[in-house]
């Protein structure tokens, strides 16, 4: 009785198998433009509002400029403040990088490949380093490189940096080093290397391009930090590195605020940011997850 | 400097007597346990031991000189009355537990409305009970300490509880704080699950998809906060009244009205909220991406071939299996809600506070040294206490 009822129902009725894996399709896709807009909308915006004039920008909103004009642009580049952060900025998150890349890879090679006792002590202290909160020690640490001289200069900033970019170069290092094959050191030990030679001659150009990755996460996170930045340069704005400058955005001419114009630098500061993600990707993702995923 | 020095060095006698103490003493018991092997050569292990801990050497240095000496610094600073950028002759007085106390006075009150001459409770014009001010009823010290109402906790009958603090502008930035830190990582963690889960299933143009999630990660918070200002404005100017706000008004048919966003102090956490969910949940997505790519495929098959439906799969295979990424995931993302400073300085300044621009307000605009030195130490204890409540919860691991 049921076999033939419900072969007549699938030749009689109309199969909807299809329709639904084609709405489910749809959905999926539709799901994924979502997500691509919710992320990168806010650029758009940035970049459409940068293209407009000042009274364009507080009139009603438009999605497309107008008259568009790289006005600001121009303007932007003309700012000596600006461009003065450009160069704070790549100065000092490159040396608290290469700092950190040089501290970073002895404590990891030890903490990788070397049996001590106090080695899971000094994993914990690192880690705890990744959590310590910055703003606790603010008053603490202005007092110290007040006493050091350092107070308004681009060096304050170069040595409290690796609070914030040592913790994880030293983590995600260390899941690289631990990662590489044994015999290495076997085979260097035989041939009557000492330590620290095996370390930089065998070990360390192998780790290399480890080594990339936790530099560019190094450096996109010493570029984006702010707190430090804005207190330490507080007394003297030409050390100030770019996300104080834009924070503390004022046009060439003291009307208001110049919105298209500090729009116009938010994309100049992200585009090199967003080249470099872009390009290194798969690596950058790597890297967050190795440190991230097991810290 | 010599100034603060003299002022914590009474402090500072027994604490360090008290360190030297230890130090001698066990260097006193190494020296008694290894005293043979000095006479001795040394073994392999040894040899690989000592050279592990010079090559942690500049890293422990790091470590004293920016994280453990600045926190000491700060916890003695928070004893003082010392004040930021003062000269070097300014007065510095140890002031004990003052700073704190001041932080963190706060005291319930009963409170008894106005009564008329007949006994029962003066209305205003909205039919609503008049109260006395606080600070008219209440005994000397409130006034003397100056507290300052912060809320009112319940009516009952003719009275009501009112709670006070000596500060309360800390007292509500721990509450901004908190209710910021509750509610942007809960709903960073739904939505991250679900992208991640989207993002999983294979289809064309994944790693695309994989590096634009990673672009509001990489631009500096400052940018995005300024970036959101803009889209934010309170009238048909900000995208996000008229794209979006004024168009869904006019679908649901009630009245346009932009929402003031930035202006009006309900909206003020909510927006902080909306714009810390989009920076970070594609981050929390990728961590979770990871943690999923590590699910073996084959278990989903088992579940399909034992007639489980999606949501159960989900529950009971998923969820369990990615519980050691979501944890390290809150974890991280819990504390950098609890520390948040950006976002609050760029777009909000002084009209509210989280804990950390509090912090930063008394260094820089108040010149209090000392008071901001006590806010730190506070935030420090509560991050603390959240770390450890984390790892012993989650049982989070360094291997």
């Amino acid at each position: 009785m049921t076999a033939p009822n419900s072969s007549s129902a699938q030749q009689g009725g109309f199969d909807f198998k299809p329709v639904f894996r084609v709405l489910r399709q749809v959905g999926f896709w539709l799901v994924i433009v979502f997500i691509l807009i919710y992320t990168l909308f806010p650029f758009y915006w940035a970049f459409n509002t940068s293209l407009k004039g000042e009274n364009e920008v507080i009139a009603t909103a438009t999605w497309f400029a107008r008259d568009p004009s790289f006005n600001n642009y121009q303007a932007v580049l003309g700012n000596e403040k600006f461009i003065r952060g450009l160069f704070n900025s790549t100065l000092v998150a490159g040396g608290s990088t290469i700092l950190s890349l040089v501290i970073g890879s002895f404590a990891a090679y030890a903490l990788g490949r070397l049996q001590f006792r106090g080695r899971v002590v000094m994993m914990y202290a690192v880690l705890a380093m990744t959590m310590f909160p910055q703003i606790s020690i603010l008053s603490g640490l202005f007092s110290i490189v007040s006493d050091l001289g350092l107070f308004g200069s681009l060096g304050s900033l170069i040595v409290t940096y690796p609070l914030i970019t040592l913790p994880f170069t030293v983590w995600t290092l260390t899941t690289f080093f631990k990662g590489l094959p044994g015999e290495l050191e076997q085979a260097a030990l035989v041939d009557g290397a000492t330590g620290f030679q095996t370390f930089y001659m065998i070990l360390l150009p192998l780790t290399a391009p480890a080594l990339v990755t936790t530099g560019l996460l190094a450096f996109i996170s010493a570029w984006n930090e702010y707190l430090f930045a804005l207190t330490f340069t507080t007394i003297n704005p030409s050390a100030q590195t770019v996300p104080v400058a834009i924070a503390l955005f004022t046009g060439q001419v003291q009307r208001q605020e110049p919105v298209a114009e500090i729009m116009a630098a938010s994309v100049l500061v992200t585009l090199p940011l967003i080249v470099l993600v872009l390009y290194f990707q798969r690596r950058i993702v790597e890297g967050l997850t190795a440190g991230a995923v097991k810290g | 400097m010599a100034t603060s020095r003299a002022a914590t060095e009474a402090f500072l006698v027994p604490v360090g007597a008290f360190i030297l103490t230890l130090i001698i003493g066990y260097g006193y018991v190494w020296i008694g346990g290894n005293i043979e092997k000095f006479e001795g050569q040394e073994t392999l292990a040894q040899t690989s031991s000592r050279f592990a801990w010079n090559l942690l050497v500049p890293t422990l240095l790091v470590m004293i000189f920016v994280a453990l000496r600045p926190l000491e610094e700060t916890f003695i600073s928070s004893l003082t009355d010392r004040r930021f950028a003062a000269g070097a002759n300014t007065e510095v007085n140890f002031v004990g537990v003052d700073n704190y106390a001041k932080l963190l006075g706060v005291r319930w009150d009963m409170i008894s409305c106005t009564t008329g001459d007949d006994g029962a409770c003066l209305l205003d014009e909205d039919g609503e009970r008049v109260y006395p001010r606080a600070r008219d009823t209440l005994d000397e010290g409130y006034t003397e300490m100056r507290y300052r109402e912060v809320a009112t906790w319940v009516t009952l009958g003719n009275s009501k509880l009112i709670f006070s603090a000596r500060d309360d502008n800390f007292i509500g930035s721990i509450a901004n704080t908190l209710r910021f830190a509750a509610i942007s990582v809960t709903l960073e963690l739904i939505l991250g699950v679900f992208i991640a889960m989207v993002i999983n299933s294979k289809f064309p143009g994944r790693g695309l998809m994989r590096a634009a999630m990673l672009v509001p990660w990489a631009i500096p918070t400052v940018v995005s906060a300024r970036l959101w200002t803009v889209m934010l404005r309170d009238n048909s100017s900000g995208i996000l009244n008229s794209g979006l706000v004024i168009p869904l008004q006019e679908l649901l048919g009630t009245g346009a009205q932009s929402v003031a966003w930035l202006a009006n102090p309900d909206w003020q956490i909510p927006a902080m909220i909306l714009i810390d969910v989009w920076k970070t949940t594609p981050f929390m997505a990728l961590i979770l991406l990871a943690g999923l790519q590590t699910i073996p495929e084959d278990i989903y098959e088992a579940a399909d071939v034992d007639g489980a439906n999606r949501i159960t799969q989900f529950l009971r295979l998923t969820l369990p299996l990615l519980r050691p990424t979501i944890a390290v995931a809150l974890v991280f993302r819990t504390l950098d809600a609890i520390r948040v400073f950006d976002v609050f300085q760029v777009v909000l300044a002084q009209k509210q506070y989280s804990m950390a621009t509090y912090n930063y307000y008394t260094l820089i605009n108040s010149q209090e040294l000392g008071y901001a030195s006590a806010v730190g130490v506070v935030m420090f204890i509560i991050i603390l206490l959240f770390t450890v409540a984390y790892v012993r919860i989650l049982g989070v691991s360094a291997e």
